[in-house]
């Protein structure tokens, strides 16, 4: 059982924090991983495409678009945020 | 005729907040862009500025009022809200003068506490408030900060290991301008609002405005200019701090700390939590530099700031307090206190300017 904090829990707003905490880190995680994945797609592809490896530039060009779809999601993600808070 | 006299020092005086406010608040927007060479140091403060403009036009949900559920509302009188407005004013000249990242909004809510405090006694600062809305935000964000900016680091290390670091630093620097870009923006729409509210309450207070009025445009558009002009002005001093004296950071950490530090900025406003701007983004970077490697974090440089952080508050409040005591020493309706400490800061102001100018430019050779 849950220590219990009541006059803390009256202050604080545990849900809240929690909310903050799993969005941010999600958020702040997902964002550079799909940055780092649309740097490694364009990289490999343009290596691939220099060694005709078509296969390859395909799977890798996929890859760059996956990512810069996921950073212009977050993009978006933010402005609607930013527009609708209050 | 009094009542007026200090409601245009209230306005002039929270336009001043606002100006300090974007010139502080410059280095969370473009050090680490700047320190990564993805944008020039002029190009950048100048693309801020734009975007803060922006900004504070994107959402008017302006706060109802100063430090809402921090001090007795009934007690917050532009007189005031005037002292708060010095003390904020005034912490943030000290902590840039020493390079030091610190909140603006702590600053605030220091200045309007410690005033009021004097204004209204022990009573009128509600210590619940501080705790939920100010110091456990003030641990949340740079920890938050801190752990995200170092999971994401882990993560493009991983992933772009081996490629070639021309391509990867083209990436990750693109990567900070559009960061950088949302950041800017959200600086603009949190922190213009602020100033906003403030001009707002103090014409209600005077029966300028009808109670529960939106701001008027004069006031969206002057606390936009203020914080716009600001940060184009930028404090250098905090942009060096910030972007190379806590952490030498390559491409990928500059992105990771700005990328970290946009989505818990973002994240917070989402669900509504107050979340301090500085606070974020210094977490991110000391975060993204930690997970390199501990000892590449000038944990020294990072502890002064810490120790900034812990002053803001009593510090700001001090000096509100002192400010309250003074300007209503001829009456809490009185111009005239109001009036000689608006003279005093004018003139301080002139004097600090005008030895800027004879020392000549802020900016180094490289920066400019």
């Amino acid at each position: 059982m849950r220590p219990q904090l009541p006059i803390a829990d009256s202050i604080v707003e545990w849900d809240l924090i929690l909310q903050v905490i799993y969005a941010a880190l999600g958020a702040g995680v997902a964002v550079t991983i799909a940055v780092s994945f649309a740097i490694l797609g364009a990289t490999r592809a343009a290596d691939a495409r220099r060694d005709g490896d078509t296969l390859d530039t395909i799977i890798f060009s996929a890859v760059f678009v996956l990512g810069l779809a996921a950073c212009a999601a977050a993009v978006v993600l933010g402005i609607v945020v930013m527009t609708s808070k209050g | 005729m009094e009542s007026d006299i200090i409601l245009v020092i209230v306005v002039g005086t929270a336009l001043a907040f606002d100006f300090t406010n974007g010139f502080h608040d410059t280095a969370n927007v473009v050090a680490t862009s700047i320190s990564t060479r993805a944008m020039a140091p002029k190009v950048a403060v100048g693309f801020a500025a734009i975007l803060n403009f922006v900004g504070a036009f994107l959402s008017l949900e302006v706060a109802a009022t100063v430090a809402s559920g921090i001090v007795e509302a009934d007690l917050v009188t532009p007189t005031v809200v005037f002292g708060g407005l010095v003390g904020a004013i005034t912490w943030n000249l000290i902590t840039w003068y020493y390079g030091l990242p610190s909140s603006s909004s702590h600053a605030l809510i220091g200045g309007v506490a410690g005033s009021a405090f004097v204004a209204g006694g022990a009573d009128a600062v509600l210590g619940e408030g501080l705790l939920g809305k100010v110091f456990v935000p003030a641990l949340v964000a740079p920890t938050l900060a801190f752990v995200t900016a170092a999971i994401a680091i882990l993560f493009a290390y991983r992933i772009i290991g081996r490629q070639s670091p021309g391509t990867v630093n083209r990436g990750f620097r693109v990567g900070q301008i559009v960061s950088g870009g949302m950041l800017a923006l959200a600086h603009g729409t949190n922190d213009a609002q602020k100033t906003m509210g403030v001009i707002t309450l103090a014409l209600i207070a005077n029966g300028s405005l009808a109670g529960g009025s939106d701001p008027p445009f004069w006031v969206i558009v002057s606390a936009a200019t203020a914080i716009a002009l600001g940060t184009y002005v930028g404090g250098w001093r905090i942009i060096r701090t910030m972007g190379s004296r806590i952490i030498k950071m390559d491409t990928a950490q500059g992105f990771s700390a700005q990328g970290a530090g946009a989505a818990v900025i973002l994240a917070a406003s989402h669900v509504g939590f107050p979340l301090s701007t500085t606070h974020t983004i210094s977490g991110a970077v000391m975060g993204a530099g930690a997970a390199k490697r501990v000892s590449a974090v000038r944990w020294g440089v990072a502890g002064n700031i810490m120790i900034a952080w812990v002053l803001t508050i009593p510090a700001s409040a001090t000096v509100g307090g002192g400010i309250y005591a003074v300007a209503s020493v001829f009456g809490e309706d009185s111009a005239i206190g109001p009036v000689i400490v608006a003279a005093i800061g004018l003139t301080l102001s002139a004097w600090a300017f005008a030895r800027r100018v004879r020392r000549g430019p802020t900016l180094t050779a490289a920066e400019a």
